[in-house]
């Protein structure tokens, strides 16, 4: 048999049983192993792991479904996410004609293509007017349509930064549109008349950075991303109060029962060539979760 | 009980199983679970019904299972893996061990890694059904097997002097 070159996944495809369904295939890989005892060492070493990791991974399937599992699929209307109703969230709406109705505040209209920075200091003396809701429900799927690229239907599920203890509470909210997309200022204000803006834009590529300060005259702006959220701070307060009101922010973010949530339809919609006629089932033997029995060279 | 509701209930143990090698806890990993149908019953009207009911129900367990990663690295931080030397153990618990040692072994790896060994060498997906379900190109997906695999050899079965995974001719 005329010796073929074969590749990573072959190996990897023959210790876990893929090759069973392309004998041919399957034969070369053979005839590699015997001519090189280290290929048969290595893969009889790849056999036993997925051996092991079936053995160890297959019990799960005997076992009885919890109740609470059953439950989901009982239920008429499942919640958005387990612990949702526990805290305020906000739902930040890319795109939408609803979005802006349906936070009911005024559209501002800064310069094009704004950075957040940018609209931090245009929009700082400017309040919100919107009374802001106690908990404000998600949107329906209903209302979105399907979503064809980034800039419509893509919605960030999030929590509402609890800043009390800073002394400040939320009294202002208002979706702000410009060229680079839909941001939502959130106005906290405290006892003594200080008060903060808030403003979170979705971002397409999930990064992280430092907070960074800028000063433009007397307002100071906090700037950071976090994830697929772009953030900023905007006050007239001194640095050190404003790195705080920042980093308090950042804590809420992460330490919340539900985590920052990229609700984008297009992770979840069935992709084309997942279709049942092209799909490669497993061999028999997988189905039956058989373990794979370590190959054997021809004599 | 719906048709799809009784397509996805039938896949739970499945997905109860991918969980478990996702996150290690059998509880993260059910929540996991519960998550994963929640936003499945939400989401069934992205399913065309002409696909796999069952790699479309794994792509929704993957992405949940990314959401929830920066609490995750948080509690890892406050509660790292204990370190696991293999010792010498009578004949008779070898077995215990050596399960012991794959999974602990599994959860050493970075989670896309664990993920793509979990699909395609205990789930059995193909590899093209793998690298859709986890959204990367065929020789992403071949990188982190290669790499997971080795890592586990390392750390399953530790040898000296073995042969690398490479290409032979």
């Amino acid at each position: 048999m005329t010796s073929e070159p074969i590749s990573e996944l072959d190996i990897l495809a023959y210790a876990d049983g893929h090759l069973d369904r392309d004998p041919q295939r399957k034969a070369i890989v053979e005839e590699a192993m015997r001519v090189s005892p280290d290929l048969a060492w290595c893969i009889a070493d790849l056999c036993a792991q997925t051996a092991a990791l079936r053995k160890a991974y297959n019990p799960k399937l005997a076992e009885d479904i919890p109740a609470r599992l059953n439950a989901v699929l009982q239920s008429p209307n499942p919640p958005r996410m387990r612990k949702l109703a526990q805290a305020a969230t906000i739902v930040l709406l890319v795109a939408g004609s609803a979005a802006a109705g349906w936070f009911g505040g005024r559209m501002g209209t800064p310069p094009p293509g704004a950075t957040l920075e940018e609209l931090g200091h245009a929009h700082l003396d400017t309040p919100a007017t919107a009374a802001p809701p106690r908990h404000i429900e998600t949107v329906s799927t209903q209302a979105m349509q399907p979503v064809t690229s980034l800039d419509s239907g893509v919605s960030l599920t999030l929590p509402e930064p609890d800043l009390s203890a800073l002394g400040y509470s939320l009294s202002g909210r208002e979706s702000i549109m410009s060229e680079r997309g839909r941001t939502l200022r959130l106005t906290y204000s405290d006892n003594h008349g200080d008060s903060f803006a808030l403003l979170l834009r979705p971002r397409g590529q999930p990064r992280k950075t430092d907070v960074r300060l800028s000063r433009r005259g007397d307002i100071s702006v906090a700037h950071w991303l976090d994830g697929t959220v772009e953030l900023t701070v905007a006050a007239r307060l001194p640095d050190d109060r404003i790195l705080g009101i920042a980093e308090k922010v950042r804590e809420a973010m992460q330490d919340n029962q539900n985590p920052l949530t990229l609700d984008d339809d297009r992770l979840e919609q069935a992709p084309r060539s997942l279709s049942a006629e092209n799909t490669v089932l497993p061999s028999p033997e997988l189905q039956d979760n058989t373990v794979a029995e370590p190959p054997r060279l021809r004599q | 009980m719906d048709e799809t509701r009784w397509l996805i209930a039938r896949e739970i143990p499945r997905l109860r199983r991918y969980a478990l090698t996702l996150e290690r806890d059998p509880d993260a990993a059910d929540d996991l679970v519960q998550d994963t149908l929640e936003r499945a019953l939400r989401k069934r009207h992205l399913w065309t019904r002409k696909g796999s009911m069952r790699s479309w129900l794994y792509r929704i367990q993957f992405t949940v299972f990314l959401n929830r990663r920066p609490r995750r690295q948080k509690e890892l931080a406050e509660h790292p893996l204990d370190e696991e030397t293999p010792a010498a153990v009578p004949a008779m618990q070898e077995q215990r061990l050596i399960c012991n040692d794959i999974t602990t072994a599994l959860h050493r790896l970075p989670d896309e890694q664990r993920a793509a060994i979990g699909l395609t060498a205990v789930e059995g997906l193909s590899y093209e059904e793998a690298a859709i379900v986890l959204g990367i190109p065929i020789g992403t997906l071949r990188s982190r097997l290669s790499r997971g695999r080795e890592s586990l050899r390392d750390i399953f079965r530790p040898t000296r002097d073995r042969p690398q995974l490479k290409r032979v001719k």
